[in-house]
């Protein structure tokens, strides 16, 4: 069971990684690395290299990385991802003055597709380390594996669902932003991200506030019902 | 036996949603964290990343653990003895949820678990699940077990709500030592040659239906009593003189039980040490002696003081159980002859018959000696033969782990036996092996075999 959950969850860094090396190769950062590679290693194909590069890593991460192997690779995706999404941001500076190769609206769906699935990813990834601990403290205090084994697939099954859900529900609020009526009523504003920000903000705080409360409602009225009255 | 079938169980389902666990606030600080950088840098894709974790915390949360779980136990035993296998069956049924529950049913370290397992983890998917978790256990030690019946977690499948525990029906398991074989000692041959006590020279006590012996009448002797055939037999030989039937007195005859506690008898391994098998000798003694309607006290020496005065039936065997269900090695001062001399003032006017349950060594020879002379001033008898039982509970046997320890233990044993030869000669002495033999075994072969 465990290395078939292990399996999944590198194929699934591994496909973010490459998604996300994909756009990289797309940035100008990608052009100046190419040219810094051509220039040491003369007769040498630098994209060819560099795919070749990050590929041996990405190996040697999977064979020797252990636990953290997905971790590491994460890190290399959002590490490869940066350029790109900083690259869309409103704000300008230096810094980040390399380019995606082309701003076409497709490439920026793309670029917010793989950044959904980078954190989509990574959720998943946290999900199956948790499966993996409960696999292995259920197994050792006892537990038959084939009973184990079912029910950490069953929760697999449920975490691919959430995060599946989750990741395609934020899509859908992206895509909701490209829809024509919704681009005709904000186009005019000027920061649509700071209103959409502080909105979905207020929102989840105020989500996260009616939760606690309504579950510290609950338990102060368990408490009640199980404390006796001294008067009675 | 009892079993507590049918006895059902369910969790309170007006209790609280469980609370969050700290995977949620790390996802909503990371979903923060993507707002805050998206909002500061005009980046649409960060904030629509930071809605990601956001949903997926919302939609795990939407998901709620097993909270109805009714367990109900079809088969299981209150009370059993030693070594007996005891079958057990929980039914679990959970109506709601979906997420893992896992299902402990306790079992004292003391016990062995034969087949199946107490421990079952069980995967609640969207529609209501039935499961059975059955076992078998040997019970392999005696004593009184408080169990907290089973124990349940309900985890959320995502991990995202703290795990709820519980337990439902709690039980007690009496283990019980094993008796002795009744088939076997009942018998006329054995029941002549096992050790018993002797009458009481005193008149008191009232009289039983235990036939005795035909005495000649002596005043006092209530009419009822004369035994008409006889008298008048003895009439055609010229003795006039009515001959009444003599009956056993009750609770005349005594038998003190004798119990080595000190720590020298917890050899062997922690369930079936030399203690162990010494406590179920004496079980079976204290119940056959109680059968034939003798009055049995215990005393414990060399560790503890526990005292359970001579008295007669059930109730006094249920008390004596009660006690050494709860004995345990440990030090003491009070050596063989300094207990029996406490005990001499229990049973006046009687001559009791003495069986000391221990093992036999060099190093306490001299003490048990000590204590046998103790015994027979206390018997007031001279002769030969003392009214003393001694039951010597081999360990080396039970100690040893090679072939070559079980060797040389029985050579520590053939020394134990020649130090020994001083006693056999007066006393009635039993030797048992528990690995060879039972001991009903060994006592039918040693003493009524003898």
């Amino acid at each position: 069971m465990k290395p078939r959950l292990v399996a999944l969850r590198l194929a699934v860094a591994v496909l973010v990684c490459y998604a996300s090396f994909f756009l990289f190769t797309r940035t100008s950062m990608y052009v100046a690395v190419t040219r810094l590679a051509s220039g040491a290693l003369p007769g040498i194909q630098p994209d060819v290299f560099v795919f070749t590069l990050l590929t041996a890593v990405v190996l040697v991460a999977c064979l020797f990385g252990g636990k953290r192997s997905a971790h590491l690779i994460y890190w290399m995706s959002i590490f490869f991802y940066l350029p790109s999404v900083l690259s869309v941001s409103g704000l300008r500076l230096e810094f980040f003055s390399w380019q995606v190769g082309t701003s076409s609206p497709q490439l920026f769906s793309v670029t917010a597709f793989v950044g959904l699935a980078i954190v989509a990813g990574y959720l998943w990834f946290i999900c199956t380390s948790w499966f993996e601990e409960a696999y292995r403290g259920l197994i050792e205090r006892g537990g038959d594996r084939r009973e184990v084994t079912a029910a950490v697939w069953g929760q697999v099954g449920i975490g691919a669902l959430v995060v599946s859900v989750a990741l395609l529900l934020a899509f859908a609020a992206f895509a909701l932003g490209f829809l024509p009526s919704v681009e005709t009523a904000f186009g005019g504003f000027p920061s649509p991200h700071v209103i959409l920000g502080t909105c979905g903000g207020l929102l989840v705080l105020a989500c996260i506030s009616l939760y606690l409360a309504a579950a510290r409602g609950a338990q102060t009225g368990e408490e009640e019902t199980t404390t006796p009255n001294p008067e009675q | 036996m009892r079993s507590s079938a049918g006895s059902r169980f369910r969790r309170s389902s007006h209790q609280g949603e469980p609370l969050p666990t700290r995977a949620v606030y790390e996802l909503i600080g990371t979903s923060a964290a993507l707002f805050l950088s998206g909002m500061f840098l005009g980046n649409l894709i960060l904030l629509c990343m930071g809605l990601v974790p956001i949903f997926f915390v919302f939609a795990g949360l939407a998901l709620v653990q097993p909270k109805t779980i009714e367990v109900r136990r079809t088969a299981g035993k209150e009370s059993a003895v030693v070594g007996q296998v005891v079958e057990n069956s929980v039914d679990v049924e959970i109506r709601d949820g979906v997420g893992v529950v896992v299902l402990a049913d306790e079992v004292p370290k003391e016990f062995e678990l034969v087949s199946g397992s107490n421990f079952k983890v069980i995967w609640k998917g969207v529609g209501p699940k039935r499961e059975r978790m059955a076992y078998s256990m040997r019970c392999t030690k005696r004593g009184v077990y408080d169990l907290a019946g089973v124990r349940w977690e309900s985890r959320h499948p995502l991990n995202l709500r703290q795990t709820e525990f519980g337990e439902f029906g709690k039980r007690r398991i009496v283990v019980r030592p094993r008796l002795l074989d009744v088939r076997k000692v009942r018998s006329a041959v054995a029941a002549s040659r096992i050790p018993f006590p002797s009458t009481a020279v005193t008149r008191m006590g009232p009289v039983t239906m235990d036939f005795r012996e035909l005495r000649p009448y002596s005043p006092g002797d209530p009419f009822k009593f004369i035994n008409w055939k006889a008298t008048a037999r003895n009439s055609r030989r010229g003795r006039f003189l009515p001959v009444v039937n003599d009956y056993e007195r009750e609770g005349m005859k005594v038998v003190w039980i004798f119990l080595d506690c000190s720590p020298a008898m917890e050899v062997g391994p922690s369930v079936a040490n030399v203690f162990e098998h010494a406590v179920e000798a004496v079980n079976g003694i204290s119940y056959y002696y109680l059968r034939r309607g003798c009055r049995v006290g215990l005393r414990t020496y060399n560790g503890g003081a526990t005292t359970v005065y001579p008295d007669a039936g059930n109730r006094q065997y249920r008390r004596i159980l009660k006690e050494l269900l709860r004995l345990e090695p440990e030090e003491g001062r009070e050596d063989l002859r300094e207990t029996v001399r406490a005990c001499r003032g229990y049973a006046p006017g009687c001559r009791p018959l003495f069986i000391v349950v221990t093992r036999f060594t060099k190093e306490n020879a001299a003490r048990l000696l000590e204590g046998v002379k103790e015994m027979a001033r206390i018997a007031g008898t001279a002769g030969p033969r003392l009214p003393v039982m001694v039951v010597n509970v081999s360990g080396y046997g039970l100690a040893a782990r090679s072939k070559s320890e079980r060797m040389a233990g029985e050579i520590l044993f053939a020394e134990c036996l020649l130090a020994a030869r001083r006693f056999r000669a007066r006393v009635a002495w039993v030797d048992w092996d528990p690995l060879q033999s039972s001991f009903t075994s060994s006592l039918l072969a040693q003493v009524v075999g003898a």
